[in-house]
């Protein structure tokens, strides 16, 4: 049986907050924090991904597989949008490659995210150069998650398999993140395309030293690749050559690929609100400020972090941050008023700022309410793989939702108690998009 | 809510030795008893403002 159905939300969507944001900041979609084995409490390595933005909520524990050789594996686009298992609305095949013989089993969620072995993956995109996105290719970086659970037992082999997938078969995403993890080690992979009509991939990456935590959130964070320690890094050998090509790069200093490849919004910074939160957060004796022009990649926390430390950070709204806290100044009798929401739409933001100007000025905060999912998860090397790797995902904005366990080595998934759905399919009167899901 | 949903899914989290159907049950626990406090915040919502979520 192929599909392990659901496991949707119970909803905890608490639409019960009156002001939810529309998810209008597209440029601002998810947030990873990567912590490694001697920073965390018990052992664990942790990845985790907060999917800001429009895709499915629903997932399934995809088994394992052995195939014949011989046997094509179809490569999709769409497939974080469709509304349930085997709905193929908006679904499009983008190409084809060679099947591995056998594959491992992994959770399906809209960014595939764990598989049997304990390897596992977040997401954060930033984007990057609008020059360099191209057509010519076939992979979405959802579908280099897929591969890389499905075919590799370690984080270093699932990336050095996705950088070499994107740049033969041609990478067609916006920059992304991905913090790719194992009971050892965890890794950020950044990746974009190569220039408009390239058929190829631009990629680094670089490991998070064991004793430390980083972040990712909408904005490179890889500053110098030093090649030679391949312990720590990797890059594709064009990094230099397409930020030279593409005027990213003037070629004088050292090259540091955040700058080269940073999303304009950063306006030359490494971080924004949320890596200096989190950061600053962890480790305060360092006295990161936000005024700073750059963050470190990682930072050593001053406390072990735990699984429950990771959830609290991802639920952060800056409630009670000086200058960052968008319910401080909309008072009622002097009070912080009870329609005061960390979440606050545009127009609620308008309508209080055109009654009193300068009430809120716009943080992006971690925790969000156009949040379709989310998901932390720790590895642990001293159990069996089956029980070590656990996935705990919430749905829904992160701050308003509880983590629920799933293990690398679960097989079915608890049905959905409620007909509810968030993300649900389309509704009557919206015809479905034609589907074209052959290759 | 969530602090005791997840209070409860960190106690007795399964073993070693586990099985891939204990391992299942264990998540079918804590989702169900998840759906059920969500329940009763919804039921206590109903009777203090006369609408659900």
């Amino acid at each position: 049986m192929k599909h392990f159905i659901i496991f949707l939300s119970i909803s905890l969507t608490l639409s019960i907050s009156t002001f939810a944001q529309d998810c209008e900041f597209d440029y601002l979609d998810c947030t990873s924090i990567a912590v490694g084995r001697l920073a965390s409490a018990d052992g664990s390595v942790m990845t985790s991904h907060t999917c800001d933005g429009k895709s499915r909520t629903w997932l399934t524990q995809e088994p394992a597989a052995k195939y014949p050789k011989g046997t094509m594996h179809p490569v999709y686009r769409g497939g974080r949008h469709v509304a349930f298992p085997g709905d193929t609305t908006g679904l499009r095949c983008t190409g084809e490659i060679p099947e591995a013989r056998k594959t491992f089993a992994y959770l399906n969620t809209a960014y595939p995210s764990l598989n049997e072995k304990q390897v596992a993956i977040g997401e954060t995109t930033f984007s990057g150069p609008d020059t360099l996105r191209s057509g010519n290719g076939i992979f979405l970086v959802e579908e280099l998650c897929r591969l890389a659970l499905q075919r590799c037992d370690n984080a270093r082999d699932a990336v050095r398999l996705m950088g070499e997938l994107a740049e033969q078969y041609g990478y067609i995403d916006g920059g992304e993140c991905l913090t790719v993890a194992d009971p050892k080690e965890v890794w950020f992979f950044e990746v974009l395309g190569a220039g408009k009509g390239e058929k190829g991939a631009v990629w680094a990456a670089q490991r998070v030293p064991d004793d430390e935590v980083a972040v990712s959130a909408n904005i490179p964070r890889i500053g110098r690749i030093d090649r030679k320690d391949k312990r720590n890094f990797m890059a594709s050998d064009n990094v230099e050559a397409v930020a030279l090509k593409y005027a990213l790069w003037d070629g004088q200093g050292d090259f540091y690929f955040y700058k080269a490849y940073h999303a304009a919004y950063g306006a030359g910074k490494n971080f924004r609100e949320r890596e200096w939160w989190i950061l600053s957060t962890l480790a305060p004796s360092l006295g990161l400020k936000y005024e700073d022009d750059e963050m470190p990649f990682s930072v050593k926390p001053e406390k072990p972090v735990s699984v429950r430390d990771v959830m609290q950070l991802l639920r952060s709204t800056y409630e009670g941050v000086e200058g960052f806290d968008m319910t401080a100044g909309i008072k009622m009798d002097g009070k912080v008023s009870p329609i005061a929401n960390p979440w606050p739409t545009t127009t609620y933001q308008k309508t209080i700022n055109e009654i009193a100007p300068g009430t809120i000025t716009f943080r992006r905060t971690v925790a969000v309410a156009w949040c379709a999912y989310s998901t932390v998860i720790q590895l642990r090397g001293w159990l069996p793989d089956a029980v070590g790797g656990i996935c705990w995902p919430a749905v829904d904005n992160p701050a308003q939702s509880p983590h629920i366990p799933i293990f690398a080595g679960g097989k079915t998934l608890p049905a959905p108690s409620s007909a509810r759905q968030t993300n649900s399919p389309p509704s009557v009167g919206r015809a479905p998009r034609k589907a074209s899901t052959k290759c | 809510m969530l602090k005791e949903v997840e209070d409860d899914a960190f106690e007795g989290l399964p073993g070693a030795k586990a099985t891939p159907e204990e391992l299942d049950a264990y998540t079918r626990k804590v989702y169900d008893n998840a759906a059920a406090r969500w329940a009763g915040l919804e039921a206590k919502y109903w009777v203090e403002f006369g609408r659900g979520f």
